[in-house]
């Protein structure tokens, strides 16, 4: 199977994950055609229903818009996009400082982690 | 979305034994739906019930409104848990024999799936692997343009990587407005795929219920539910 899903997501969410992922990094430029619905559902391997639900809720955040017979569009709107991924960042924050905070980390401590180079490899 | 297969009260016994008991389950169009339950819980009985090849000790079973004959039949397409074919047949004459018997039957669409999935139509299909020979029964009843799709342990008995083609057969040959009813219990492999699934215990619909529905409210895939519900009902 191409993808592997978490467990305890609904699929369509883990799928709009990923489709939002390829817009912020320009994988889907602005203003261009998104996939077809079938063609990530054989991607996926998932049914061609559960993609339906990834788009509708791009759709809704607005990152894509339908055109009729024609399929979804990337927005072209830059602020909208920017929008998105400043939410998308503010959640990768909250999930990093709970995982930190099980540790007993505090915030000030997360700064000095982020700010050293921590590579362990060079 | 109208009623693609409906029971009520659907009872089939076997002499004393009973498959099914009392069951009632709502099929719409339009799904891709997984019959799932433990080994001897009624899956095949309620397929074949669905196929017309067995008729009920009582109560109704409905395919889009109607009870199961040659109308139905011709609007079903049925892969039956064990191999049908002549094994002295070469693969292009099953698909002779399939554009014979069925009006929806695509031709052009079995042979370019066999082509994709490399299978020589010039062979006998006795000469073939049993993964293989699975891959051709179910490329023959996907290459239906029918309004429901029974599918009875289509990914059994095959290799993980022959799964991934079979599941990817069954998504890219769907089509929107038909429904796929596909009995298993290796839940995971095809829970990606599914809609909805329906938990099936002693011959009753015991949950009906959509994938994502669980996930988004109790965490757990379907195939961690199914170990929960199962091992329940043993304990009670």
């Amino acid at each position: 199977m191409a993808w592997t899903f978490q467990n305890t997501l609904p699929i369509y969410y883990q799928i709009a994950d990923v489709l939002r992922t390829r817009i912020f990094c320009g994988e889907y430029p602005p203003g261009s055609r998104m996939p077809s619905v079938r063609d990530v559902a054989l991607e996926t391997a998932t049914n061609p229903n559960t993609v339906v639900r990834a788009f509708a809720l791009l759709e809704e955040e607005g990152l894509i818009a339908a055109r009729r017979t024609l399929g979804y569009f990337v927005t072209e709107d830059d602020e909208t996009v920017s929008r998105a991924k400043t939410e998308k960042a503010i959640q990768m924050t909250n999930e990093y400082r709970e995982r930190m905070g099980t540790f007993g980390f505090r915030a000030e401590d997360m700064i000095r982690f982020l700010s050293e180079d921590n590579k362990e490899d060079s | 979305m109208p009623i693609i297969l409906e029971t009520r009260n659907l009872c089939k016994t076997y002499g004393a034994v009973p498959a099914l008991d009392h069951m009632d389950m709502t099929l719409m169009s339009g799904r891709i739906i997984g019959l799932l339950g433990p080994n001897g819980s009624g899956k095949t009985t309620l397929i074949k019930l669905a196929a017309g090849l067995l008729t009920p000790t009582s109560g109704t079973l409905t395919v889009g409104g109607i009870a199961p004959g040659a109308f139905t039949k011709s609007a079903v397409s049925y892969l039956p848990e064990r191999t049908y074919l002549d094994p002295a047949m070469t693969v292009n004459e099953a698909i002779k024999l399939f554009e014979d018997f069925y009006q929806d039957f695509d031709a052009k669409r079995a042979c370019e799936m066999f082509a994709r999935l490399g299978v020589d139509t010039k062979r006998k299909i006795k000469t073939l692997s049993k993964g293989t020979r699975e891959k051709v029964q179910l490329v023959l009843v996907m290459s239906r343009h029918a309004k429901l799709y029974l599918l009875d342990e289509p990914i059994a008995g095959v290799d993980p990587a022959a799964r991934d083609l079979i599941l990817h057969t069954i998504i890219s040959n769907y089509e929107p407005d038909s429904t796929v009813l596909i009995s298993t219990h290796l839940i995971s492999d095809i829970e990606p795929i599914l809609d909805e699934f329906v938990f099936i215990k002693d011959g009753k619909a015991v949950l009906h219920d959509t994938v994502d529905h669980v996930r988004e409210e109790q965490g757990k895939t379907v195939d961690m539910l199914f170990r929960e519900v199962f091992r329940c009902y043993e304990n009670s």
